[in-house]
């Protein structure tokens, strides 16, 4: 990539990103914040920040850094070196948003016939400051405190690790019941512990109504760490029944009268 | 902070309280062994152990009726082997007969049996608040016993739904980490089991306790007549209304579909179930039996199927099976039966029943 040429390193090109991206939006970044979603060294990140307030190209303002007008100076030639994805949506994220105050998420086993939505989780601070317009998004203004993502170097773009991505569909998606077979039938892949406890308390009810349902169906074959039959809510059951053909054989289902 | 060893310690506690509530004491069982096997001393060591062990099953499916009444009311009714064997046989000083599943008929309509699947999540929720079972299978997750499953493999007839619950049990089942390599594909480490035998040996007087299936079935789509009795329930369970499928009812539904069915030349394979049949017939001498005629008219109408026709095919029945009875008697079924009754009484009781419904001359 040249941006990583450039700066010949991965450290600078993720402070020199997430400084030039926080330039238009007007708030600041932290070296932690950027050391845990850039997986980089946080002391070459802090060492590095330092540089750049001695040079005056970054201002302290309260725990964070924005750039100066000396720093601003290389903003647009740094967004510009940013690689493009060729998705008009992605490459705007790419270019207008922190890397540490979104991330994105589409369903990855895709075990259902629907249209594949990406998910967009924002830092609800930036709510008001940008509008993103997308048909096939889910998009959620939230707080990102302990939510799981990071920054994904060979698409240059935030992405949720797969827990948190099916937890904040299942949270906020109206249709949450489309992804529901993908975790089920890949629930040795993941940790359904974890997507139950990243969700919100209505996703928590609707993942674990899901759970109860397929154990119900198919054996209680998956052990959880959680109790889930006790979260079960039975406004969500109705939704589930409609899965059931992507949960069993066809055959099994006519032959049964399931 | 809390320590994980602490974690496990107190949820191995709580574990071992759940099974404590849970599990049938031992002297339950015998106490029950003692009521319908009228004087438990006159078996013989072997078939007293067999008969509280098989008690162990009996007791879960008593359960099961108890929780499926509780929380389906007038939704379900029960009928089959267990109801007439352990709540109405037993209680009239006759021997039961074991059988190990229970029968259920849903009363309202539905179509097909995923609305019933939805009818049984929020049925295992429900026993989630009143049982916690939760058997540890790693450091952090569990299997969660004693919930309501839809039973796949035995599933095959439309119109009933086949389910099971896995249970803790002494003698039958597979042994706990067994049972959990072979459900969830996972190696219980050598120091949890062994954490859990002690807790076993301790409740349950065994070390490897097993889990086990014990099978219900709901039909639907059946219209049968039912009511609520109001029964002493065996084990201790108190007191229950239970809708249950007219007693006259399932003994005339016993003649019209079982004894008096033509089984033509598969009737070696129905054999078991003629006798099994023959032997619930006993009870027509505690029933309504102007009532039974009134349900055999209407089964005989609903089948198209004559009065003698019925009877040919109860005498041939009744002749095929006698010769195979004693055999069939040795069966750990009939453990109390055959202490009671010799097959020849048996077959003796159920022809003068039938002579008096007008079934056989």
């Amino acid at each position: 990539m040249l941006i990583e040429e450039f700066f010949g390193a991965k450290y600078k090109v993720a402070v020199m990103m997430a400084l030039a991206k926080s330039h238009y939006i007007g708030l600041p970044v932290t070296p932690r914040s950027i050391s845990r979603i850039y997986r980089v060294n946080l002391s070459f990140v802090y060492r590095f920040f330092r540089l750049l307030e001695d040079s005056k190209m970054i201002l302290r303002v309260g725990k964070g850094y924005v750039m100066s007008d000396k720093g601003s100076e290389l903003v647009n030639m740094i967004i510009d070196m940013i690689p493009r994805s060729g998705d008009d949506k992605i490459d705007f994220l790419k270019r207008s948003l922190p890397d540490t105050m979104y991330y994105i998420f589409t369903p990855m086993f895709q075990r259902w016939f629907g249209f594949r939505k990406t998910l967009i989780v924002i830092d609800k601070r930036l709510r008001g400051k940008i509008n993103i317009r997308c048909d096939l998004c889910v998009t959620v203004y939230t707080t990102l405190r302990g939510r799981k993502y990071r920054f994904d170097w060979d698409n240059y773009v935030s992405k949720a690790d797969p827990e948190q991505g099916y937890a904040d569909l299942i949270s906020y998606d109206e249709s949450w019941e489309e992804y529901i077979p993908d975790i089920l039938l890949n629930y040795d892949l993941m940790d359904l512990d974890e997507i139950i406890e990243r969700s919100s308390a209505e996703g928590r009810r609707r993942i674990a109504t899901a759970l109860t349902y397929y154990k119900t169906l198919v054996g209680n074959k998956i052990p959880t760490k959680l109790f889930v039959p006790r979260m079960v809510d039975k406004k969500y059951i109705r939704n589930l029944t409609v899965m059931i053909p992507y949960l069993l054989d066809n055959r099994i289902i006519e032959a049964r009268n399931i | 902070m809390r320590k994980k060893s602490d974690d496990e310690k107190s949820f191995l506690t709580e574990f071992k309280k759940e099974i404590m509530r849970i599990v049938p004491d031992i002297k339950i069982l015998e106490k029950e062994a003692e009521r319908i096997s009228d004087n438990i001393q006159v078996l013989s060591d072997d078939e007293r152990q067999t008969l509280i062990q098989s008690l162990e099953r009996v007791y879960y499916i008593i359960f099961i009726l108890k929780e499926l009444t509780e929380f389906f009311k007038e939704k379900i009714s029960f009928g089959g082997g267990s109801i007439l064997n352990y709540l109405f046989i037993s209680s009239k000083d006759e021997a039961p007969r074991f059988t190990y599943d229970l029968d259920a008929n849903w009363n309202l309509n539905v179509s097909n049996k995923r609305e019933l699947l939805e009818e049984i999540v929020v049925f295992n929720a429900a026993l989630s608040e009143r049982y916690k079972v939760r058997l540890p299978v790693d450091e952090r997750r569990y299997l969660d016993l004693y919930q309501a499953e839809y039973d796949i493999e035995k599933d095959y007839f439309p119109d009933i739904l086949s389910l099971r619950m896995p249970v803790l049990m002494r003698w039958s089942g597979l042994e706990f980490y067994r049972y959990v390599r072979s459900v969830a594909n996972i190696n219980m480490s050598f120091n949890l089991i062994r954490r859990l035998r002690k807790i076993f040996e301790e409740v349950l007087k065994i070390r490897d306790a097993k889990i086990d299936y014990i099978r219900f079935e709901i039909s639907f789509k059946k219209d049968m007549p039912y009511k609520s009795y109001e029964i002493q329930l065996p084990f201790e369970f108190g007191r229950e209304k239970i809708n249950i499928t007219v007693i006259e009812y399932q003994m005339a539904s016993k003649i019209i579909e079982k004894l008096g069915k033509d089984y033509g030349d598969k009737i070696d394979l129905a054999a078991h179930d003629i006798i099994k049949t023959i032997l619930d017939l006993r009870y027509l001498r505690y029933c309504d039996l102007n009532e039974v005629a009134r349900y055999i008219d209407v089964l005989s109408e609903k089948y198209n199927v004559k009065k003698g026709e019925i009877m040919k095919n109860i005498v041939r029945n009744i002749r095929y099976v006698e010769k195979y009875l004693d055999e069939y008697m040795k069966k750990q079924y009939y453990i109390l039966i055959r202490r009671k009754y010799s097959s020849r009484e048996i077959i003796s009781i159920v022809k003068s029943m039938l002579k008096t419904l007008g079934l056989f001359s």
